[in-house]
């Protein structure tokens, strides 16, 4: 028999901070959706989450009980969706202010979110970052993600110009 | 003197007035400052959280922030702890994290972030959007987008799959780069799909269509002039292993069934074979192309979507009579939305069809039978059950089938289920699962185990995968197994 919704489920992060946490927030997530499936008879024992912090999941948390309730993706409209896939950065204000976090934690949040399987967050994340960068030179990406630069000159001077054609036209 | 005295009183008594307005600006301004400082201080409230008898940590507006408690001599809301985030974040990011980032980038963005970092370079080069190229061929604003950028570095990109489209006819290709012009670059693209009215006789370099290479060839036939055409063209590709058919639009030509003499032969690595919008007319043509030439040698994947008349899935039939008895899947989609049953005309088309077997699959696995109006009345879903998804499961009848699928209707009458039930048992006695695509009118667990053990009472419930349901706690499951599982 599936659970009521008022079901309570337990996690426990890699800092052992634990939530507790109603299902169907949970349920958001498909990698937590098919552990709940999996177990036939209900458990006491917390579900251990070893690859998220507990303020990462606290913020995550905060974004399924947003979204409960709303229509997860299905395999095969998550199909087209990666065919047709729109150019889209638009992000809807409640999203906007959610992810309005400094970088690091808006990255473990992504990560958390491919780990967890949970699609809406993964592309929230994935489409800040994109905006962050829209628009930036090279060395100011660098810059803003703290990544060294490991190109010989002679490497970046080949791949400029491979893209200069890009320029005259 | 008197009207002098009158005014220095007036003077005097507007000073009072003059001072307190001004007094009551200052307050209300003050006070307006205040409430919109109490409201920052709202908003980026920490809260407090001991870790150790050294450490503090403090939540500022979702972030977490640890301070020494010894330095704590200023409120923490003032501190502003900018932190950068580590090279080592950054670069545990995986690559498909990095590649769903860079999809939402436009090209400008994209050619930035080539020249960060050789990872990002290396990522950018694999884009999905360079490996598999779509070129809009009447729509030459597009000129700068990812894809013609990737045009003009196609011997080192390697695309896999090209996508040609052609939207108008009277919008003439003015592509001087010169597709056709191209001898080299062809060896890696497995995948062509052809759009609209794209003359593909004129416009696909040789090297490209005659090309072993490519496995996938994904089919609009509504530009060719002739059957002979079409089928020259698609013998052409040697090594194809799956054949799309589809009419996107008005077919322009007549085709003459008389007048076809077949020439070529399809690709005897054939295996998957789909026809899809409006290429009902053209299945008489491959029917005959496949009986005359001896094509179809493989075990195959076959589907027919949308069949939308009676006469299309005749044709269907008839086809099914051209392909190998080795056959293993089997997909029809139906968009019949007619009251079949108040039909006689079509009711007896299809009886005298589904009567004529069209040959026994002695290696098919699986059936899948749609309907893709499942929402129709329970009159029109019983005929729909009785005319044609019965039959055809009686006539494909087959010890070797494993699987089922149905997606008919959640309004199809309890009645028609348990018919249905006989023809599993007597048709298909190895039936290992049935799937059902949201068939049942229940969306409890106990509900829906209650209406499927009385209305296919042969069928264990092991058997059964109901999918696709509304899960109980309000929302949808995608996959929804409680059925699958084996009752201990």
């Amino acid at each position: 028999m599936a659970a009521p919704a008022t079901q309570q489920i337990k996690i426990r992060c890699n800092d052992e901070k634990e939530f507790t946490v109603d299902r169907d927030v949970l349920e958001r997530s498909v990698l937590i959706k098919n552990m709940l499936e999996d177990v036939t008879e209900q458990q006491d024992a917390p579900i251990p989450l070893p690859n998220v912090s507990g303020p990462v999941m606290a913020k995550v948390l905060e974004y399924c009980t947003h979204h409960r309730g709303e229509p997860l993706p299905s395999a095969d409209t998550e199909q087209s969706q990666d065919e047709t896939r729109k150019r889209t950065t638009d992000i809807s204000e409640w999203d906007q202010k959610f992810i309005t976090v400094d970088q690091e934690m808006l990255f473990e949040i992504i990560l958390a979110a491919n780990y967890l399987d949970i699609k809406s967050l993964l592309d929230v994340g994935c489409k800040t970052v994109a905006n962050m960068i829209k628009g930036k030179t090279p060395e100011e990406i660098r810059k803003l993600f703290n990544i060294v630069n490991d190109f010989t000159p002679e490497e970046e001077a080949q791949i400029k110009k491979e893209n200069e054609w890009a320029e005259d036209r | 003197m008197d009207r002098c005295g009158d005014s220095k009183r007036d003077g005097v008594a507007i000073v009072p007035i003059l001072i307190s307005t001004a007094l009551a600006l200052v307050f209300s301004s003050v006070f307006w400052h205040c409430v919109s400082l109490l409201e920052k201080v709202a908003e980026t409230a920490p809260t407090f959280a001991g870790l150790s008898s050294e450490w503090l940590s403090v939540h500022i507006r979702g972030s977490i922030y640890l301070i020494r408690r010894s330095q704590m001599v200023i409120p923490p809301f003032v501190i502003k702890p900018k932190r950068k985030i580590s090279p080592e974040l950054v670069s545990s990011v995986p690559i498909e994290i990095l590649e769903l980032i860079f999809h939402e980038a436009t090209w400008d963005t994209l050619k930035a972030c080539s020249l960060v970092c050789r990872r990002w370079n290396y990522l950018t080069r694999s884009w999905p959007a360079f490996t598999g190229l779509t070129f809009v061929l009447d729509d030459q604003k597009d000129r700068r987008d990812c894809s013609w950028v990737a045009f003009h570095h196609w011997s080192t990109l390697r695309p896999r799959s090209i996508t040609l489209v052609q939207n108008s006819l009277n919008n003439g290709w003015s592509f001087y780069d010169g597709l056709r012009y191209r001898h080299e670059g062809f060896d890696s693209i497995r995948s062509v799909r052809l759009q609209g009215f794209l003359d593909h006789t004129q416009w696909l370099p040789d090297r490209l269509v005659s090309s072993s290479h490519i496995k996938e060839l994904d089919l609009d036939i509504q530009f060719f002039e002739s059957v002979h055409s079409l089928f020259e063209f698609i013998a052409s590709f040697e090594g194809l292993k799956t054949l799309r058919i589809a009419c996107r639009g008005q077919v322009t030509t007549q085709f003459q069934m008389e007048h076809l003499v077949p020439r070529g032969r399809i690709s005897p690595f054939l295996h998957t074979l789909s026809f899809g919008d409006n290429s009902g007319i053209f299945l008489p043509f491959f029917t005959t192309w496949f009986s005359s030439t001896g094509g179809l040698q493989h075990p195959i994947h076959i589907s027919m979507n949308y069949i939308q008349t009676i006469s299309d899935l005749s044709s269907f039939w008839t086809l099914l009579n051209a392909v190998p008895e080795s056959l293993q899947s089997i997909n029809i989609t139906l968009a019949l939305s007619l009251p079949l049953q108040s039909i006689p005309s079509e009711r007896r088309t299809l009886a005298s069809l589904t009567n004529s077997q069209p040959r026994h699959f002695t290696q098919l696995r699986a059936v899948t039978l749609k309907n893709i109006h499942p929402h129709a009345r329970p009159s029109h879903l019983s005929g729909l059950m009785d005319c044609v998804f019965r039959p055809l499961l009686i006539t494909l009848a087959s010890e070797s089938v494993q699987t089922i699928t149905l997606s008919i209707g959640c309004n199809t009458p309890s009645m028609q289920w348990r018919a249905l039930d006989e023809v599993f048992a007597s048709c298909y006695p190895n039936l290992d699962s049935i799937r059902l695509r949201s068939e049942c009118p229940h969306s409890h667990n106990s509900r829906k185990a209650d209406f499927w053990q009385e209305s296919l009472p042969r069928c264990s419930m092991e058997n059964l995968i109901d999918f696709d349901t509304p899960s109980t706690s309000g929302g949808t499951s995608s996959r929804f197994r409680w059925f699958a599982r084996r009752r201990s």
